[in-house]
């Protein structure tokens, strides 16, 4: 009783694991596309700034 | 993580049975994983230690089913301390992985936040760009050779704005009937010629200058209206300490002529805002250039073509912050409103 209780907590833990992993994965790759595209915008600001007389 | 899930499974599964039954207390106790349970769960690894000794006592009764439940027993407290470690080694590692997560999302929201930001930069460097070329197109039109339907559209609408701030501005039907009227007409023949329709504008922006030019000093919001009609004719404006400054790399052309558009544009602004003394800067490379001195003076002369000519005075200054040939005017009147 003791062992199935336990290996059912380990088992629940093990599923939020996964959960929390996966979520970690998603928000990473969200982070670094949000990073590429602030540098993108960054560079284009940069760019419009010189090419413009009005900085 | 993956090895402790290994272990829990020979521990629990059947079939590693039959090599447990063949176990001594020191290859029960000493794996790695027994390790791990006496570590995060040592109240079952107690419990199996207990249930191990029991069996060894039983044992040595020669009671050998009760020994072998003991054993049983005891290899099933020890796989619920494994099952117990590894559950507290999946808790500790979800924390750790949720705080890589709130750094990332952190890292997001701050990027996020950037970017709004950048975007609004690239929009208002845009609309400034779009504004200056507007801006010049009005003020190159005397130069062109004829007058499309789309630019006189677009005149007669900024002079029907004109209008309406003059009026707002305090303009009486005596001033301002006799612009409509032209504007009726222009309207009405569109003619092919740029002249007649720059010539209203000019003499819509000079009657607002006029209203404000009634009061003895610049009203409230005077500044930030300097600012956006600076903007909108193609300078570059800023609210400084000592009043707003204009500023704009055009007033030379790339072969250092003055250029009639861009001193046509300020011509308008210092029309529209008439209070006060105006201080321009050149951005020279050397004081004692004579080629920047030529042009400098050259600019000074048609600055002063206007109805106040002491009203602009003109220097030259060497930086390094301006490119050489930017112009920089303080409109000193139109400080702190």
């Amino acid at each position: 009783m003791v062992l199935a209780e336990r290996q059912l907590e380990r088992r629940t833990a093990q599923g939020q694991w996964v959960a929390t992993q996966r979520r970690l994965t998603a928000t990473r790759d969200r982070a670094r596309a949000q990073r590429r595209a602030l540098e993108a915008l960054m560079r284009d600001r940069a760019s419009l700034a010189r090419t413009g007389e009005l900085r | 993580m993956l090895r402790a899930f290994l272990i829990v499974s020979c521990f629990a599964g059947s079939a590693c049975a039959a090599q447990q039954t063949a176990r001594t207390s020191d290859s029960l106790f000493a794996s790695p994983a027994a390790e791990l349970a006496r570590e995060h769960a040592p109240d079952l690894y107690e419990q199996a230690q207990s249930a191990w000794a029991e069996a060894e006592v039983a044992q040595r009764r020669k009671e050998e089913q009760a020994a072998d439940d003991h054993r049983t027993e005891a290899r099933l407290w020890l796989a619920a301390g494994v099952a117990e470690a590894e559950r507290v080694q999946l808790e500790q590692s979800r924390a750790e992985l949720q705080r890589e997560e709130e750094r990332w999302a952190k890292q997001l929201a701050r990027d996020q936040e950037a970017s709004v930001n950048v975007a609004r930069d690239i929009s208002r460097f845009e609309a400034r760009a779009v504004a200056l070329r507007e801006a010049e197109r009005l003020s190159t039109l005397s130069e062109g050779p004829t007058l499309s339907d789309a630019t006189l559209d677009a005149i007669l609408t900024r002079v029907q704005l004109n209008l309406a701030l003059a009026e707002a501005l305090g303009a009486s039907d005596a001033q301002l009937s006799p612009l409509r009227d032209r504007t009726e007409v222009i309207a009405r023949k569109r003619p092919q010629s740029a002249k007649a329709a720059e010539s209203l504008l000019l003499r819509t922006e000079a009657l607002i200058g006029e209203m404000r030019a009634q009061w003895p000093e610049p009203r409230a919001g005077a500044s930030t209206e300097l600012i956006e009609t600076a903007t909108a004719t193609g300078f570059a404006a800023d609210r400084l300490g000592n009043g707003v400054l204009i500023r704009s790399e055009r007033f030379f052309t790339s072969n250092g002529q003055v250029s009639n558009a861009t001193v046509k544009r300020f011509h308008g602004l210092l029309a529209a805002f008439p209070h006060g003394p105006v201080a321009c800067q050149v951005a020279v490379p050397e004081i004692r250039s004579r080629v920047w001195a030529r042009r400098v003076a050259s600019l000074v002369e048609r600055l002063r073509q206007m109805d106040d000519p002491g009203r602009v005075s003109t220097g030259m200054v060497v930086t390094q912050a301006l490119r050489a040939g930017a112009v920089q005017c303080t409109f000193a009147a139109y400080r702190g409103l």
